[in-house]
Formats: structure tokens, sequence, C-alpha cells
């Protein structure tokens, strides 16, 4: 199968969507570029009236989205930092989110808000963050979260189609990361974990980014020690596919939970209580969670001190275990680190 | 411009209908029927009115918290029975009881209403985008209060309507208050019709206790609209009978030009929307004293019915919240 | 001041001991040298005498394991100074586990923690848990292997799949009934906590309470004893390359010396020479000139001994056990024959301490009181030789260049012969069939 770039499968997914139904616009502050590369070629094959080019208007750029989704329209929002999308909160987290519930389902939202996210690029405090457990507390919304090109373009196509508003959490630090992607159309469904790493003695719940770290981090515990992770990724959070990540923590009876987002209240303490609640008599040790530090994302040198690193992974893994270290010696090293 | 006399009829009838809906529902809620809060509108129904009744059936309509929509969700084609049913909660109610007083009708162009002061605004644009988008000569208005111009979010929207020329009607009603605090304390200027000379976009300010004004301030601007020229501001000057909300008091502890005096009160009373229509009506022939007694009585009969059609009306389901939360 | 009781060091390797009881209370006064705590180890069962007299105060708890030179209790020499220690050094169980304060009474072992007096369950994880109940396992017989002792779901399969947990049992009685082949899942104990004691193994050998074949006439149950004397055996063959060689015997000479023997000491009711004490003597003696023979083989080392400790088989109706008659090779003939007759009717009684069937270096397997002419013994690892000794028998021979009517013998030494050559095995059992043909060489 050919390998693409992340950030290439987004736009391909674009393409694809923008293509098929002329109801979806792309909409955002200097959409017709992005810095994040996924653009190409967008406006030049769709022009000014589908890739919006707009003010820096937050607010008006998701508000405005939510009505024209509810008519009739699918808009595509692109926030470049998901930290902006903040600036559109009540547009999202009340509009986008709770309208059609409020209306008693009377009217559909279909809408996506791509939210570069992530840190590891020493951005600082608001250009770093992975904010998902806003998203996760707000019935209304979906959220996806793709690890690979090949979830990002499946999960981003879906995503388009979706008659729901979808938060779509693309990773900044992935947007070059290369990987198979069929050329044949294809959708990821929402709500279906993809287990990327099969093993058996510790599940490891992973998302966007930390996806491939806690991958690497995998490698070297059964090179090194012996240790075997089974890495479910959920590819989108809501839906949750509680099923697939309860099923692996039947087999390990160990959960170690990596997320990006703040360790407070992050998805990571979200789905350690569901499996809590439902998977409590299947666990041989506590549940662990490494995720940031409770902190704001510091810029530069003291990013590396927040974020979560993959010796952090590695500790967790042991804690569960009650191995006494897993010492990666280094041989992973998340970007950013110095 | 003339006015048919069908027309001059039915805005007054659609005031007067408004007018004993509200009563209805502040009736209902002190007697424990509403189990819900309510923002009267009493005062303020001409300009909703002649916007309502300027619009077309697939034109999209945004309103604000006054009377919960009652004067301008009325006359685009609410029943008052789905409208006071959500107000007691009921299945049948206009979000099927799921808001309370959030009122929607997708079918004749109200996509409902949220909890922010101006948080419509952003969504207005969107959907006059979609408007603009699908050509058809679709267009949106937004009305709303003054407190809405100090929001953000609704200069963005403005921004975003006057760049994009988008068919938007931008429609506030400035009754000077935004709970108890005067416009004066808030605002630097009184007009706020004035915004719009900063997007670069026609406005006018417009005599909110006239309905007939009201109206043939609207229809440049809606014409304009569906013209692809872009949106306008219109500023309706008008004001509240009673206060923000039912069963507080209606006054402010700021007293520089912070209450609502009982004169200011009594003197707008003066000006009664509902009076002014009737005299002119009466004057113009149009109407005779009987006219005007039985079009009291039918809307006073209409609330009767939707008050006990609200009543025996069964309370949601709630295995209908999965359903209600996300679309298939 | 009071004394303390602590863990006595009763072997190069001993690290820890249970506590097995407490034959006091706590305040109860003690005399010296009075036993006042039993212990026991992975090898022994061993009494701690008083070391002087006082009151009892209870440091640790029995159930809980101590280190070597732990203080576990002390003896106060009056009331008051018992109510100090009682105060400073509050019994085990409300300590939870908190480190001893220094207190003169124990400053040389302060370092070492207390146990609590009631041991905390051990910790079982919920997945452990719910097993157990799907399983119906007592969880507090299964060992944990998780974080901090925590009990698994896989300790919780592994303790159903592999069956119930070996009863406690004391290393002694736990020698004692493998030796006769006895099942320890078929003795009831009734030491401390259940703990089976060398006494419950001989009870219930007496009682003949072994499993009772409960198949269909036609089908042994292929379990319990026969299935423990089996695993024995085979691991023993499968362990090791057996070979045996047979040599025949003109034993009349050894006949001949026995009566002698025994005519001297007719009327010493202690002694009654038998041929096996003969046998060992001069088995013994012939080990002192091929330590070889007289080895065991552990891990990569072949272990040399000085001493012959001479195992001594013990047909019991039971089953069979093997005691030790240590330093052999010092003994005369009569202190050969008192220490044998001693063990075997130790064996009978069930009365063998653990010193006395283990340590083994070299065994010998008597069937004479069988009318066989030969067997091949089967090696008792880790030692490297087993002489076996058939009946005797009067038969022609040629003796002295005629034919004779002489007491004839067959002697069978299986070896381990990746310890031993057939060379040096050959010239050992050749060695020990002179001495049994010219007794009086054992003597030079």
């Amino acid at each position: 199968m050919r390998e693409i770039k992340y950030m290439d499968a987004i736009n391909e997914a674009m393409k694809e969507e923008m293509s098929r139904d002329e109801t979806v616009y792309l909409i955002g502050e200097d959409v017709s570029q992005d810095i994040w590369g996924t653009s190409c070629d967008l406006f030049e094959m769709f022009g000014s009236e589908r890739v919006r080019d707009t003010a820096i208007s937050e607010a008006a750029i998701i508000g405005s989205a939510v009505g024209a989704a509810i008519a009739g329209y699918r808009p595509v929002v692109n926030t470049m930092f998901a930290d902006f999308a903040m600036c559109g909160a009540d547009e999202l987290l009340h509009k986008a989110a709770k309208w059609r519930f409020t209306h008693g389902g009377k009217i559909r939202i279909p809408m996506v808000v791509r939210a570069p996210a992530g840190g590891y690029s020493r951005l600082g405090p608001e250009h770093s963050q992975c904010p998902e457990s806003l998203f996760m507390r707000t019935p209304g919304l979906k959220i996806a979260m793709p690890s690979t090109p090949y979830d990002a373009k499946g999960l981003l196509k879906t995503a388009i189609r979706d008659n729901n508003p979808v938060i779509f959490l693309e990773h900044k630090n992935l947007m070059g990361h290369t990987g198979p992607v069929p050329e044949e159309e294809y959708l990821v469904p929402f709500g279906v974990a993809d287990i990327k790493r099969e093993g058996t003695d510790v599940t490891v719940v992973a998302t966007g980014f930390m996806v491939s770290l806690a991958q690497e981090v995998a490698e070297v515990l059964q090179q090194d020690h012996d240790v075997s992770l089974e890495i479910v990724d959920p590819r989108t959070l809501e839906p949750l596919d509680l099923d697939t990540i309860l099923a692996s923590v039947r087999k390990t009876k160990h959960l170690v939970v990596v997320d990006e987002e703040t360790s407070r209240c992050g998805p990571a303490a979200e789905i350690g209580m569901l499996v809590m609640e439902n998977a409590f008599d299947y666990l041989d040790a506590p549940i662990k969670r490494v995720a940031a530090a409770n902190y704001p994302i510091p810029g530069g040198y003291l990013e590396q001190f927040v974020l979560p690193q993959p010796q952090a992974m590695a500790d967790a893994v042991a804690a569960v275990l009650g191995r006494e270290k897993l010492d990666l010696q280094g041989k992973v090293v998340a970007k950013g680190a110095m | 411009m003339e006015l048919s006399k069908e027309l001059l009829i039915d805005l007054y009838t659609t005031m007067v209908r408004i007018r004993r809906c509200d009563e209805k529902v502040i009736e209902c809620l002190f007697a424990g029927k509403l189990i819900t809060f309510y923002h009267s509108c009493q005062g303020q129904e001409a300009p909703g009115t002649a916007l309502g009744r300027s619009l077309r059936k697939d034109d999209y309509l945004y309103y604000n918290h006054r009377g919960h929509g009652l004067p301008k969700v009325l006359p685009k084609g609410m029943s008052p029975k789905t409208f006071i049913a959500e107000h007691y909660g009921r299945a049948t109610g206009a979000a099927k009881g799921y808001a309370g007083f959030h009122n929607c009708d997708i079918e004749i162009g109200i996509p409902g209403m949220g909890g922010m002061v101006g948080g419509e605004a952003t969504l207005a644009a969107g959907t006059a985008l979609a408007c603009k988008l699908r050509g058809k000569g679709q267009v949106t208005a937004n009305m709303f209060g003054d407190g809405a111009t100090g929001r953000g979010p609704f200069h963005e929207a403005m921004l975003m309507s006057a760049t994009w020329k988008l068919p938007l009607i931008w429609c506030v009603e400035n009754n000077r208050y935004q709970q108890w605090t005067c416009i004066s304390l808030t605002h630097p200027k009184e007009d706020l019709a004035d915004f719009a000379h900063g997007y670069g976009i026609p406005s006018a300010v417009v005599d909110g206790q006239d309905v007939i004004a009201c109206y043939e301030a609207l229809q440049p601007a809606i014409e304009r609209a569906r013209a692809g020229k872009g949106p306008t501001l219109l500023e309706f000057k008008t004001y509240r009978f009673r206060p923000h909300v039912e069963g507080f008091p209606d006054f402010s502890v700021q007293c520089e030009g912070g209450c609502r005096p009982e004169f200011e009160v009594e003197e707008w009373k003066k000006r009664d929307p509902i009076k002014l229509m009737e005299a002119t009506l009466l004057e113009k022939g149009v109407l005779t004293e009987a006219d005007i007694e039985r079009i009291h009585r039918e809307a006073t009969e209409e609330m009767e019915e939707a008050d006990r059609f609200s009543a025996d009306s069964p309370w949601p389901d709630p295995k209908g919240l999965d359903q209600a939360l996300y679309a298939d | 001041m009071a004394l303390p009781i602590n863990i006595p060091k009763l072997g190069m390797t001993m690290e820890l001991a249970n506590l097995v009881e407490w034959k006091f209370s706590e305040g109860d006064w003690v005399e010296k040298d009075r036993v006042v705590l039993a212990i026991e180890t992975e090898k022994i069962s061993w009494e701690v005498p008083a070391v002087g007299s006082g009151y009892l105060h209870i440091i640790v708890e029995i159930g809980n394991k101590a280190k070597v030179g732990a203080v576990v209790g002390l003896l106060c020499p009056t009331q008051e100074e018992l109510a100090e220690v009682q105060k400073q050094l509050p019994p085990a169980a409300a300590m939870a586990a908190k480190p001893v304060p220094a207190t003169a009474a124990t400053a040389r072992t302060a370092a070492v923690p207390l146990k609590t007096a009631e041991k905390p369950p051990a910790p079982s994880s919920p997945a452990a848990r719910r097993l157990a109940k799907e399983l119906n396992v007592d969880l507090s017989g299964v060992t944990g292997t998780g974080p901090g002792g925590r009990i698994t779901e896989a300790d919780v399969r592994r303790f159903y799949e592999e069956g119930p947990p070996r009863p406690k049992i004391t290393p002694l009685a736990e020698e004692v009934a493998r030796q006769a082949g006895l099942d320890i899942m078929t003795i009831q104990g009734t030491g401390n906590g259940g703990t089976i004691t060398k006494e419950d193994v001989a009870r219930t050998l007496a009682a003949g309470k072994t499993p009772e074949p409960s198949a269909p006439v036609r089908a042994i149950p292929f379990t319990g004893m026969r299935k423990s004397i089996a695993d024995n055996l085979y691991a023993s063959l499968h362990n090791t390359a057996q070979l045996t060689t047979f040599t025949e015997v003109d034993a009349t000479e050894m006949v001949r010396f026995r009566d002698l023997v025994r005519e001297e000491y007719k009327n010493d009711d202690t002694v009654r020479i038998s041929y096996n004490d003969i046998l060992i003597m001069a088995t013994a003696r012939a080990l002192k000139r091929f330590p070889i023979m007289n080895s065991n083989l552990v891990g990569d080392e072949i272990l040399l001994f000085e001493a012959v400790h001479m195992g001594i088989a013990v047909a019991l109706p039971e089953g069979l056990i093997v005691p030790v008659l240590k330093h052999a090779d010092k003994m005369n003939l009569l202190e050969i024959a008192r220490g044998a007759r001693d063990l075997a009717h130790k064996a009978r009684a069930g009365t063998l301490t653990v010193d006395e069937v283990t340590g083994g270096t070299f065994t010998i397997s008597n069937t004479s009181m069988f009318p066989v002419d030969g067997a091949t013994p089967i090696l008792k690892p880790p030692e490297t030789a087993i002489l076996g000794i058939s009946r005797l028998r009067e038969k022609p021979a040629v003796y002295q260049g005629a034919i004779a009517i002489r007491t004839m013998m067959v002697l069978s030494l299986t070896f381990d012969h990746r310890v031993a050559d057939g060379a040096p095995a050959a010239e050992f059992v050749g060695t020990v069939a002179r001495y049994i043909e010219n007794p009086s060489l054992i003597l030079a």
C-alpha cells in the first residue's frame, strides 16, 4: 500500500468530501493556506466560496458554521490551533453541542471543527493544548482523534458525513508522519477502537500522538524487558468504544491510560473511571494514567517536564505490574525533549 | 408605502394575540402551572410582529429571550399551543419539552434560541451564508435586544455579514435596559444603529411602538438582502412594560440612570403599540369597536384553548434523550 | 532488665524461622530453661528455651516469620518492668507494623520491624476476587505474586488448576511421609493451625489410613501413595544414568563371624548383631577407600564426603523409609548394631527426627528377607550409589579347588554413571565382597 503523510491524508479527505458533496465548505482564518499543510490545492479546486478565509473571529467562524449547518450545509471549520477554539466556546460547547438536544432533536447540526492540537513543539501554553476533556464533558459533540494517516483520512471523511458536530483533533506533531493509506475510498467508523499493537501484559489506552509514543515504548519494553503491551486506540473519544477497552483489560488485567490532556479531569480520568465501573473485577492492579502534569504547558525547555514523556509511560507500566523499574534508557524520546 | 387593509388587520390581530398569550403565560406562571421562568414582552409586540409578518416561510428568524421569542415566532407562524406547551414542559411543546422556553420550528424557519444574550448572532451569519450559497433568495433575520450589542460575537458576526454581503437583517430592539442597568451606563451612544457605520452597512432608527413604521422600515432591508446586496441594521426604539423577568422587582440599586423610574414606565405605556394601532385603525375606519372587541375575545379564547391543550398534553418520554442528543 | 528471646541460628543457611507456638501466654512467669517458644524452619522444628526467668512479653505473634537474631519476646524480671515494656512495646497486635522503638531491651535489633500480631489478610486484586468467587476458591490459601504480595487473577487460576494447597506440615513430618510414600493430602494435621506433625504421619501410617482405591475392581488408582512413590522413582531413573553391577559373594565366613559375635554378646540385650550390621560396616569401610562412591551430585558439583552417613532402607508395612546412620565409618560393629536398631525402632514408632532421615551419603537396600537373588536398586538422588543385598543361600560352590556347600549371596550396586566410571564401581563392590568373604579384612 502507498504511504502518505498525515497532512496529505487530511487533504485528501477534504478534497474527496468537497467533491462528493457541494454543501461541504472549509472556513477559518487563513485556511486557504493552512500553516499545517492540509489545504494544498483546495482553494484552487474549490474557490473562495467553499474555501473561506475569515477575519480573526473564532466565535463567528464556529457560530456561523452552526447556523449554516442548521440550514443544511456541512461546514468544516479549521481553528488553526485547538486552543483558539475556546474563543468560540459558546458557539462550540453551547450552540453546536446543545441546540439539537435543547430543541427536542428537531434540527441537525452536521459540522466539523478541525482543531490542530497538541504540544511537543515548544509553542507555549496557548498554542499547545490537547483540550479533549472540554469536549468530552460536553454531550452533543463527537470527538475524533486520529493517530495515523489512515485514521486521519477515514475519520475525517466520516466526520464530514456525520449529522452531528464533530471535533476533529488533528495532532500538529503527526502532520509529517507517514503511513499506509489505500488509494481506493474508505471510511473509518466512529466508536470503533483500533488495537494498534496486540499484547498480553498491560493494556495501554492511548490517543493521538500518544499512540505513536506508546508504540515506541512498547517496542523497547518488549525487547529489553519482555513486557508485552496491548495498545488500544479508541480513535473517537465520543462515541467511545468501551467494549474493546474492557475486552483488552479483561485479557491483560492491567490498565494504563495515556493522553496528552492535563491529567486532572482528563480523558484518562474518565476512561479509568469507566473501566473501574465496568471491569473492576478484572483488574489486578490500580489503574495508572500518564497525562500532562497539572500546569499550563510551559514554552521552551520546561515543556518536557509537563507533557507526558515515554519513561513516564514505562514507569506506569512498571507500577501496575509491580515491577521495580522498566528503564527505557532513553531509547524513546518525545519530540521536544532536550 | 400603502399597506393593505388585510395586512393592517393582521398586524393588529397578531399583536393582540401576542399580548394575550404573554398575559396567559404570566397567569399560568403565577398559578404554578408553568414550570420555568418568563421574560414578558408586553410593550414590545410591534417590531417582532412586523418582522415575522414580513418574512417568507423559508426565511430564517433568530429571536431572543424577550417573551421567549413570542413576538417573533407567533408572527412567523408558530402556534401558541406549542409555545405554551413548551413552557409547561410537555411533549407537544415547540422543543418537545426539552428546553422549557427555547422554541424551535425549523419547518417554518425558526432554528431556536440559546441561553447567551446575543449568542444567536453568529449563527444567524452562518444561516445567512447558507441562504446566500443556496441562491434561492432566502434571507435570515436576527432580532435581539440592546444588551446583545455588548457582546463580541455580535460584532464578529456583523463584520462577517458585512464583509460577505450576507442576506441578513439585523434588528435590535433597544428598550434601553439590559436587566436593570440602563444603556446610558454601558454604551457611549443611545443610537445602536450607529454601529452600522463601522461595518459599512445601511441602518435606520425606527419607532418600535408603531407597527406600521416597523413594517415599512423592514421592507427595504429585506429586499436588499434578497437582492444579495448585504445586511442592514435596524434599531427599533421600544420599551418593556414589565420587569426583566417575572417575579423580580423592576428597579436597580443604580439610581442615577440605572433604574426604571415609574414615571418613565407610565410615559411609555401611553405609547402601547396595540393601543396606537387600534387608534389608527379606528381612525382609518379599517376596524370598528365591535371588530376590536371580537379580536380581543378570539385571542383570549385562543389562549384559553392553548392553555387547556398544554395542560392535557403528555410529558416527554425520557427514553427520547438519546435520540435528541445525536442525529442518526 | 528484660531478657530478650531471640530466634536462634540453627543452621548455616538459616535466615528466617516461623513462629509455631508460644508455650506461655503474655505476662506468664517463665522459668529459666523452660521451653518458651516453638519455631520451625524449612528443615527443622526447634524449641527455644528461656535464657533466664521472667514475665513473658510477646513481641511477635505466632504465624509470623522472624529473622535470625530477632527479638520476638522479652522476659521481664518484675511485673513493673513488664508493664513498662508493654507500654513501650505494645503487643504486636496493636502495633500495625510500626518499627520497634529503640529501647534498651531492643537496641540490638531495633532495625528489625515488628510483625503485626494478626496477620492481615493478603491483599487480592479485584480480578483475583472475582475469579475466586467464580471458581469457589478460598483466597486465604492462595499465595500472592503481584505487587506487594497481592493475589492476582493468575495466582487464583494457578491455585485452581494445580489443586488445593499443600497442607501445612513440619519439615520432619514431610520427610517421613515422603519416605513412607504417604500422600500428605491424606493426613489430618493436629499441630498448630492444623499443621501436620510427625505424630500425625505416624498415626496415619499406623492406622493404615492410606487412600483406598475407589475405582472398579480392575482399575488401580494411580494416585496418592502409589503416585508419590512412582514420581520419586521415575525422577531418579529419569534424571540419572543408572547402572547396576552384580557380584556373587561367598558369605560363609560372614555367617560364621556373625555367629561368633552373637555368641560373645549373647547376654547383652542391647545388641543383636545382624548380617545387615556387618554389611553396613563393610560398606562404610570400603567407601573410605572409594570416596567417589560416597558422594552427592549437586548442581554442577560432585560433593565428596569425608564421613559416611549410611542410609538404611527400612521396610514398614505402609512403605519404605530411609533413616540415616551418621558417621557409620567411625563406628565399631556394636555401635553400628545399636544405632541401626535404634533407627529402625524409631522408624516403626514414627519418632525419627529430621536429622535422622536426611543427610545420607550412601544407601543400603537389604532385601535378604525375600526369596530373590539380586535386584537393581534405584538410586536415591543426590547420592551416587546404592547397594542391594540379596538373600543368603547355601549352594554348591568351588571352594579351595573343590565343590563344597557354601553360603552365597549377590551384591548389586547401582551407581550413577555420570559421577563414577565402571572401574572404580567394580573395584568398590569387589572390595565389599572381599570384606564379606574375609570379615577380618575389615579390621585392616
